[in-house]
């Protein structure tokens, strides 16, 4: 059981799948290793249906986000 | 990938990643996902040494929180899957960024990829039309996805 302020501090998430390595013999030490590089991506390439069933473009809003920034920093400089 | 725009500085092979090439790479509907992968996806293809500076992380991480809430995706982790390294500006990036105060038309988010670029001598990555209109205007070396 991993106590959930640590569970916060490391971001796991429920049901994230773990690798449990132990340390040099005699020593009490255990290694989690979380999601290796290959599963990140194989999880981002299953994800991609998420933008078929949420509608959202996060790059579009992304650029609204920096035309409003604009807009008021340009906004701000006028005397 | 379009041809380098500029007066030298960001040729070589290093390239700072603006907010929006991240999350180009998670949309396949996205324009610019094909490029976003040849440039970040290791593999032949693979050149350059690649940055992206905090600020523009945290964009990616605000416009990103319901995409990694629902599906589980660390972007943070994800971007080190694909071997970016994350910029922390100092004095002199902060300094750059000032100045580039002087550039009307981008904001100071613009700012901080731009003066990421300028201090590392890289090439710019960017979706943004006005921030690559930018940095060409004024010599950075940049590519529109």
């Amino acid at each position: 059981m991993i106590p959930a302020a640590i569970r916060r501090r490391l971001r796991l998430t429920t049901g994230e799948a773990l690798l449990v390595e132990t340390g040099p013999p005699g020593e009490r030490v255990i290694i989690l290793r979380g999601q290796s590089r290959d599963e990140v991506r194989d999880r981002m390439t299953r994800a991609y249906s998420w933008f078929e069933q949420t509608g959202r473009d996060l790059v579009e809003e992304l650029h609204e986000s920096r035309r409003r920034a604009r807009k008021r920093e340009r906004d701000g400089r006028r005397p | 990938m379009r041809a380098a725009v500029g007066r030298g500085s960001g040729s070589g092979t290093a390239g700072v990643l603006d907010a929006g090439v991240a999350l180009a790479r998670l949309d396949p509907a996205r324009r610019g996902h094909r490029r976003a992968i040849a440039l970040l996806d290791p593999g032949p293809a693979r050149r350059a040494v690649l940055h992206m500076s905090t600020v523009n992380l945290a964009e990616v991480l605000q416009h990103g929180r319901a995409y990694s809430r629902d599906t589980g995706v660390d972007l943070v982790a994800l971007l080190e899957s694909f071997a970016v390294s994350v910029h922390a500006p100092d004095v002199e990036v902060a300094r750059r960024v000032a100045a580039l105060a002087a550039w009307p038309e981008v904001s100071l988010a613009d700012r901080f990829a731009a003066a990421t670029a300028e201090h590392l001598r890289a090439r710019l990555y960017t979706t943004d039309g006005v921030l690559a209109t930018a940095a060409r205007r004024h010599g950075l070396a940049c590519t529109l996805l």
